[in-house]
Parts: C-alpha cells; structure tokens; sequence
C-alpha cells in the first residue's frame, strides 16, 4: 500500500503539485489522468524519490519512503520514464536485463526473462541483439516497459508507456499488461492521457488537474457522479459508452441457448462497446458461439448491465 | 570538395613546377643559393607534362592503376631529379647542397591532393608519403641540404624525437586524471564549474612564452636554495618547466570537453538509470561514464595534437625536443635545419590526429552516441 498525505512540491516557486491525498491499495491500479502541466508525472517521481516533495508524506507499505535507503525503495519500484530513456550503447537484452546482471543472476535466467518479457511486450526474440536507435518509437517504449518489469517489483509507475503506439498493438498490450498486472497482484499507478486507456486499465482514475486531484472514482461511478465541469469536459460526453469497454460479453452472463444459426463471429471475450455496436446495428438478436455452447444476446442485456453497473458501490 | 575543382586545383600545382624555383643551389649550409628551374634538369619537364596529363579524367581501368602507381612515387621522384642540377660552380661537394625550392612543394600537395580523389585516397597518400620516408632515409636524396643535415645530426636527431614524444606524452598523462577530474567536478557543481573553467581558461589566454618564462623564476629559486630538489631536475631550465607549462595547457581541452561529456548526457537516459535502483557509482560506471567517454577521447585527442606542437618551446629553455633542433637552426640562419626540425613535428600531428580520430570515430558509434552518421 502507498500512501500520499498531503503532498506539495514547489520548483522554485511554481506549485506543482497541491494538498494532494492518495492511498494506492495493493493490487490495485490507479491511472492518473489530465491535461499537460497538471503534475502527473511530478506525482510519480515523488513516489520513487526521483524528486523530493517539500510538504507531507509519502509511506510506501507502511514506512515513511524518506527514512528508507533510496536504492532499495528504487529496486522495489519498476519505473517507465516518459521519456523512455533506453540506454543508448547497449542492445535491447543488455537493457532489458541491467538490474538483473548487477543483481547477479544466471546467465540462462536472465535469457529466459527477457524472452519471456519480450513476448509479451509482441516484441520478436531477434530484436534482442537491436540498439535503441534502430527501434521505433513504439517499440523503444516497449522495451522500456520491459525492463522496468524484468526484476518483477510489486510497485510499478508507468508515465504514458504506451502514447507511442498504433491503436491496434496498443490496445493488445494494454490487455496483456492489464491482465498481467491482476494476475501477479501489482500494484500500479499509471499516466495516460487517454482517457480509453484510463478506463480500460484503471481499477480508480484520478482526474487531475493543476497540481491537485480534482476527482478519484472508479471508471463506473464516474458516469454519474462528476463533481465537478471540469471532469464534465474533461471527460466528455461520450464516457459511458467508452466505460462499455471494461466488460466482456462474459460479464453479461448469458444462458447458453440451443437451437439457434450462428449469425455473427464474436464470442465471450468480446468487449461490451463493440457487442453493443452489434446489437444497434441489427434488430435481431446477435446468436454467437464460444466453444461448445450457443449464445443469444440483446440489446436489452447489454442495457441492464449498464443499469446494475452503475449501482456499483464506489470505493 | 568536387573532385573536378580538385583536378583543376592540382592541374595548376603542377604546373608551378614550370615558373617557379624548383630549388637553390648552395655553397655551404647558411649561405643564400642561387636559383634554379626546371630547365636546368634536363629531361625532366617531360615527368611534369606526365603530372599534368594526369589530371585529365581516365576511363581505362589500367590506365587509372597507372596513374595510382605514378602519384604514389611522383614526389620521391620530384626530389630526386632536383638533385641532377648541373652545377657550374666551383664547390666543395661535402658542404654544397641543394634546397627545395616552392614549385616542389606545391606540387608533392597536388600529387596528394590528385590521390584523395580516387578510392582509399588516404591510404594511397600515406603510400605515398612512407615511400618518401624510407628513400631519405635509405640515403636516397645526398645531395638534399635536409638530408646533410639529418646525417650530421642522425644521433641527435633520434634524441630529440624521442624527448619530443616522451615530454608530449608524459605532459598529457598527467594532466589526464585532473582534467577529468575537473571536468566532472563542474557538472555536479555548478558553482564550481566557474572557478574551474576560469583557472584552466587561464593557463590558455596567457601565452606560453611568457607561462615558461614565469615559471623559470620560481623554479631556479627553489632548485637554489633546496639542494635535494636540484638533484631531483627542479631547475628553471630543462625538462620540468616544460613539462609543467605542456601539462598546464593539455588542462583545458580535457577539461571543458569532460563537462561537455557529461553534460550533453540525455537526462532521461539517466533518470531511468537511476529510477532502476542504481546506487550512483553503478549509473558512474554503467552508463555516464561509457557515454562520455568518446567525448572525453575527443578533448584528450585535441590536447594531444596541441601538445605535440607546444612541446617545440620546450627548445627555448633546454628541455629538448625538435624544439632544440628549430631554434639552433633560427640561430644559425641554416633553413634546412629548422625544416628537419618541423617537418617530423607536422607530420607527427598529423598522423596521430588521423588514428586517433578513427578510433574516436569507432567508439562513438559502439557507444551508440554517432548513429547519425553510421
Ligand atoms: N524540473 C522542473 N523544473 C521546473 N518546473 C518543472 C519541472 N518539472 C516539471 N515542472 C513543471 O511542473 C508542472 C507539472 O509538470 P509535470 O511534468 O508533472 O506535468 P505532467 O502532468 O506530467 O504533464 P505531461 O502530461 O505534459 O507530461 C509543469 O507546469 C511543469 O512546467
Ligand atoms: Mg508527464
């Protein structure tokens, strides 16, 4: 667990961050989200003392992160600099797997844990010998996604790790990463300004804006609960359709049917923004199959979801 | 450069070689020669109508090797016919000589400047330079006042060359861990980095002249009243004002290129060097270091190329040198001896600034710092 009690930071006299409370559960995932300048990534680096704040304090699993050595809070935290920052004379593998060699483990572990992050990351292996002036942009922060995840620290701090890429890759590793994290209980304080991304990815988002969290939900009571016109702007009217996105056809808990033509090739691990997209399109029910059993879906399911959804208790 | 500018430039070079001394004829060593042209070698003009022809754009494979084969052996040829000048006088053939005269020089630089437009340019003029080299020093050229004079002196001249080396080398070592030293000190500091930049600037403003002559005073004084130190060579002439000045002056290009090293370094690549734990001897060694070390090589090179030109005043003040060999030639008014003395001076800074600036060149794009240009 972290804890953020009353945070401020002042470079030179500029405030850039202000009166800021946060308490990270662990496992959780909290994304911080908001306009440019806002104080996102000053709230990151003041977590891994990348910068010292000049007011409150910061606990980082019940201990003050001021009365810890600073390296060893550092080695617990995997961090994604915004600005990627490989290490340019070095390959992908020597980058990859920096900590892991000044920690001395084996050879052939460390070659299995950069093929294993790499796989995830949809990197191919032959990239490993690759400097970093030879990746693109996108792959570069892939890569750097990698490495702050190759020792596997419980605390992970991503700024914008992902603002580089194409839709399609992007929204395949969000999943990977999203699922990863949940499987192996980390607990992650991301940086995005993709309010999708936000939703997709945050079990709570911290709207933020000059220097101060203006609102913290979780991605389901915002649809209703907005505080204050700046999150209604922020946010957008189109918010509750992108929230849609979280769930799978899955989480509808359709009964299998019988009896039924297959009239279209999605199945349960469907998002619930594009089964929605289905369903206006046609006035039929959309009759689908994932493994042995047959589905019908409505448009009146995916609506009464939406109904229960929102009656979700927020934290 | 184009390499038709290049031709043009090296057709006209040749072509001094018909209007301008092709050298001096002299009855001893200080006297003023008389002159001489390319008329008074015989055949020879028919060689510098080859060396014009040359210039032309060849088509034929064999013709270009022919032309390669030519220019590679041009100047060693050039020289050694200038010696054929049929002399008239009535003269002692141990002390009469024969200098180079303009038209010689410009047209050796246009035979290397006609390579450097074909492939592997570099390597062909370095050929070109090492023939010239082992033919003087094979006795090739008797009757040139250069070579009189290097086998007059042959013992003294290989001394020289090796305290020449030795001070400009030693000087640049110790100045190596300071001027590192420093450099990195004014990154961390910025406070400091005045005080430093303004020490080492000042080595370099005041002349080194007058730093030598300075130091002369202390050092006589100190070597005076303290016997042991006078054993030890503190002097005010000799080997150690020179080699305190040359350090002195090495200072400032390993300083300021050192804070430029470090301080060029990407700040992310190093907030992400720390953020991974690091402690801050492991970001030293793993990742500051590396990526400032070609830049670092670079002012360590500049130093370098300065000092082996500097090392020459260390001549003035009897710490050796080819410095001794110049200024007893200025002494002397003996022309031949000064060039003895600074031609392996030029061609030394030259051939260094060459390998090390391929080396810096290889580590730059290890290091990942130069992909531009990779
Ligand atoms: N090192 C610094 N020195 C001075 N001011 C800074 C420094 N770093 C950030 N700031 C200022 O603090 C404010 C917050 O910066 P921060 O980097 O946290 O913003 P951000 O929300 O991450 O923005 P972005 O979305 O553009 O990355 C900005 O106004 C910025 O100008
Ligand atoms: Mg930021």
């Amino acid at each position: 667990m972290i804890k953020l009690s009353q945070i401020r930071k002042l470079y030179d006299t500029q405030e850039a961050l202000c009166n800021v409370d946060l308490q990270i559960e662990d496992g959780e995932c909290v994304v911080l989200i908001g306009p440019s300048g806002c104080g996102k990534s000053s709230l990151l680096k003041s977590i891994n003392r990348m910068i010292d704040i000049d007011e409150g304090t910061i606990t980082f699993f019940n201990e003050d992160i001021q009365s810890m050595p600073v390296e060893q809070l550092r080695r617990k935290i995997g961090y994604c600099i915004q600005g990627v920052g490989l290490f340019p004379h070095m390959n992908v593998k020597e980058n990859i797997a920096i900590l892991l060699r000044i920690l001395k483990w084996k050879e052939a572990d460390i070659e299995r844990r950069v093929d294993e992050l790499l796989i995830m990351s949809e990197l191919p292996l032959s990239y490993k010998t690759k400097r970093p002036h030879e990746l693109s942009g996108g792959e570069a922060q892939r890569v750097g996604v990698c490495r702050a995840l190759a020792t596997d620290p419980p605390v992970l701090l991503m700024d914008e790790p992902f603002g580089a890429l194409d839709p399609m890759t992007r929204e395949k590793i969000q999943i990977a990463f999203r699922d990863i994290a949940q499987k192996l209980h980390k607990t992650v304080v991301f940086v995005t300004h993709d309010i999708e991304e936000a939703i997709l990815l945050g079990d709570r988002i911290a709207l933020m804006n000059e220097g101060q969290i203006v609102q913290l939900s979780t991605p389901e009571a915002l649809i209703q609960d907005q505080k204050e016109n700046f999150t209604k702007n922020f946010i957008g009217q189109d918010y509750p359709l992108m929230v849609l996105k979280r769930y799978r056809v899955r989480d509808l808990k359709l009964e299998p049917v019988s009896n039924l033509a297959v009239t279209h090739g999605i199945d349960l691990d469907t998002n619930l923004k594009e089964a929605l997209a289905l369903c206006i399109k046609q006035t039929e029910p959309v009759i689908f199959k994932d493994g042995p059993n047959t589905y019908a879906l409505l448009y009146s399911d995916i609506f009464s979801f939406i109904r229960g959804m929102q009656n979700e208790t927020a934290y | 450069m184009k390499d038709g500018i290049r031709r043009g430039l090296s057709l006209i070079l040749f072509a001094t070689l018909f209007f301008l001394p092709i050298g001096f004829f002299k009855v001893n060593r200080v006297l003023n020669g008389s002159v001489f042209s390319l008329w008074e070698l015989g055949y020879a003009w028919m060689l510098v109508l080859f060396a014009l022809f040359s210039t032309f754009k060849i088509e034929f494979k064999w013709l270009r090797y022919l032309r390669t084969g030519f220019l590679i052996v041009l100047p060693s040829v050039l020289i050694y016919i200038s010696q054929r000048y049929v002399i008239t006088e009535i003269y002692d053939p141990n002390v009469a000589r024969i200098s180079l005269g303009p038209s010689i020089y410009l047209a050796i630089i246009g035979a290397w400047v006609l390579l450097s437009t074909e492939t592997k340019g570099t390597l062909k003029i370095t050929l070109s330079l090492l023939a010239l080299l082992v033919l003087f020093g094979l006795g090739m050229f008797p009757m040139l006042g250069l070579y009189k004079e290097y086998i007059n002196r042959q013992a003294s001249f290989f001394l020289e060359l090796q305290r020449h080396l030795s001070l400009a080398v030693s000087s640049l070592l110790f100045a190596l861990i300071p001027g590192i030293y420093l450099g990195y000190q004014s990154t961390r500091h910025p406070r400091l980095r005045e005080w430093i930049m303004g020490f080492v600037n000042g080595f370099q403003v005041a002349p080194t002249l007058s730093m030598l002559a300075l130091l002369m005073i202390p050092l006589a004084s100190l070597g005076q009243s303290f016997p042991f130190l006078r054993a030890w060579g503190v002097k005010g002439v000799g080997f150690l004002p020179a080699f305190i000045v040359l350090s002195l002056y090495a200072l400032l290009p390993i300083t300021s290129n050192t804070y430029t090293a470090f301080k060029q370094l990407d700040p992310s690549v190093m907030d992400s060097a720390k953020a991974l734990g690091m402690s801050s001897k492991q970001v030293f060694s793993k990742v500051s270091f590396p990526l400032a070390l070609p830049f670092i090589i670079t002012g360590v090179r500049i130093a370098f190329i300065q000092n082996i030109g500097n090392t020459i005043l260390a001549g003035l003040v009897g710490g050796g040198g080819m410095g001794s060999l110049i200024f007893l030639g200025l002494a002397q008014s003996a022309t031949d001896l000064i060039l003895l003395g600074s031609l392996p001076v030029v061609l030394m800074a030259m051939g260094f600034e060459v390998i090390l600036e391929f080396t810096e060149l290889r580590l730059k794009k290890k290091m990942g710092v130069l992909y531009d240009q990779a």
